[in-house]
């Protein structure tokens, strides 16, 4: 058994109050004995789990506080020796220990005495009475047991849960995510409806000037027009990567030339002007970002499509201030 | 800071025991042995610690390759522990960092804390570390000192129920603790760092 000197002198390196010398001296000691180590475990164990419970006395108290200064991660030995400590007494009040019986020393002190016929008769009763509490007090033990395998396993049940839970809400955050992404795709799609519209109304005037036969319109506006082919591709793209940190995919059509970029400046970026880089090489310098309705900050930039690498692009922006944000994404020609 | 490889692992192991079980327990044991060891120095982590056993072992993996004779095994991993430790030490000073900067990162951003987590945490990893329900009773019943009788008579009687002696017991409960608390901490650690943006 451990001396309280030796207990001393543990304490004196688990509060770090002993000379560099005499702590390697401990040390090789620790590596040496094992029962010396593990007893030193135990000994920190101990003394951390009676100050989580308030019952370290003050000396050792004000130690092993003054330690913590040096060893910050004690701190989570603590909050773990609380949770312990609060996980104990939990399971405790699910199955409390039925007062330890006496009844056995009862009946042993009953036959210690000089007996009677009377007290051999209240003693048979006494042993029928002791099996029949036995046998309720095995049944009891019998349901506690089964009670506590209950118990234990709607635990179990109740981590799995939470495990679960923890799983949707990444799940949720990645959808966040995702409906932000097409939150800013549908601003620019609102912005391209509204082009689409002013174009129709041109067409539209042209039209009834023709009618009138006001404006002769040349021979290559009588000509049928063939239906448009799409050699303009609009993207959106946020920093880093793309959905639930998989990279975006950028379907275009083999007939694109070239893809307008929207590149919308992280929330935090305090730069005013931006350069673009495209794997490496400058595509665009002082560019300003355009505000959208939502407060959101788009940088656009257009890129001639045969720029662009089959497999895996990035787009790179330097603000002014020196800070430097990616977007990556992938070519899928369709 | 390298990791130790499955091949330097394998090595480590051949020599420790030839008996796989037998080496996996003395692994164990030198392991917790090399991390308390650290985390009980000035401003080590346990974090930090991981690796650097981590590194403790690949060196002497090195060594054992290399043929040399190692006459005790454990002595020898310990001076090795030091100059690795020395070493990390030196280049926290070279990177510009001091003692002080160390205290403040580690006693404010290591160490979040959530009670209602942690106890979240503690039930998963009692789960995940205690191998079947007897475990997880040894390490509630071994830390269950809110009883007014002594500790040291309440384990006594919980080493005989369990026909272990109290040594033994001791052991046991103490390397499952200290899985258990790894355990914890990453947990908390996971749960109450937010998800980076992608």
């Amino acid at each position: 058994m451990t001396e309280p000197s030796q207990i001393e002198e543990m304490k004196r390196y688990l509060f770090h109050e002993m000379p560099e010398k005499e702590r390697e001296t401990l040390e090789e000691r620790l590596f040496e004995n094992s029962d010396y180590f593990y007893e030193l475990v135990e000994l920190e164990n101990d003394l951390i789990d009676s100050y989580a419970r308030g019952k370290l006395d003050g000396k050792d108290r004000e130690r092993l506080e003054r330690s913590l200064a040096e060893m910050p991660e004690r701190r989570a030995k603590i909050a773990n020796a609380r949770a312990l400590q609060t996980l104990i007494a939990e399971e405790k009040n699910v199955s409390a220990p039925v007062a330890a019986s006496t009844l056995w020393e009862r009946i042993s002190n009953f036959f210690n005495l000089k007996m009677s016929a009377l007290q051999y008769a209240t003693g048979a009763v006494a042993i029928l009475l002791a099996c029949a509490t036995g046998f309720l007090l095995y049944q009891n033990w019998q349901e506690r047991q089964e009670f506590a395998e209950l118990q234990n396993r709607r635990q179990a049940e109740l981590a799995e849960k939470e495990k679960l839970l923890q799983e949707q809400i990444t799940e949720l955050e990645s959808l966040k995510r995702r409906f932000e992404n097409e939150r800013g795709q549908n601003e620019i799609l609102n912005e391209k409806i509204e082009e689409i519209d002013n174009q129709k109304q041109q067409l539209e005037q042209q039209l009834k000037n023709i009618r009138r036969g006001n404006n002769q319109p040349d021979n290559k506006n009588t000509e049928p027009i063939a239906p448009p082919t799409q050699t303009l591709a609009s993207v959106f793209l946020l920093p880093g990567g793309g959905r639930g940190g998989a990279i975006t995919q950028v379907p275009i059509k083999q007939s694109v030339r070239s893809i307008n970029f929207s590149l919308q400046v992280p929330p935090e970026s305090a730069a005013e002007t931006f350069s673009v880089r495209l794997n490496g090489n400058p595509v665009a310098q002082n560019l300003k970002p355009r505000k959208t309705a939502s407060g959101r900050r788009i940088l656009r930039v257009t890129i001639a499509a045969q720029q662009l690498r089959e497999t895996d692009n990035t787009l790179t922006v330097t603000g002014d201030d020196g800070k430097e944000d990616s977007y990556l994404f992938r070519l899928e020609k369709q | 800071m390298p990791t130790l490889t499955p091949k330097a692992f394998e090595l480590l192991m051949s020599r420790l025991d030839s008996d796989e079980s037998k080496a996996a327990e003395m692994y164990e044991d030198l392991r917790l042995k090399l991390t308390r060891c650290l985390t009980w120095k000035k401003n080590c982590p346990e974090s930090q610690a991981d690796a650097l056993v981590d590194e403790t072992f690949d060196r002497i993996a090195v060594k054992l390759a290399q043929g040399v004779e190692i006459e005790n095994f454990y002595a020898y991993a310990h001076k090795v522990l030091n100059f690795v430790w020395l070493e990390h030490r030196n280049k926290y000073k070279e990177d510009g960092y001091d003692d002080e900067t160390t205290l403040a990162v580690s006693a404010d951003a290591v160490f979040p804390e959530d009670p209602d987590i942690r106890l979240a945490c503690l039930r998963s990893c009692l789960v995940e570390v205690a191998k079947d329900d007897k475990e997880r009773r040894l390490i509630l019943d071994y830390y269950d000192t809110e009883e007014g009788e002594k500790l040291k008579n309440r384990r006594k009687t919980l080493a005989e129920r369990l026909g272990l002696k109290i040594n033994a017991l001791k052991v046991r409960a103490s390397r499952l603790r200290a899985k258990l608390e790894i355990c914890i901490n990453e947990c908390v650690r996971k749960r109450l760092t937010p998800v980076t943006k992608t």
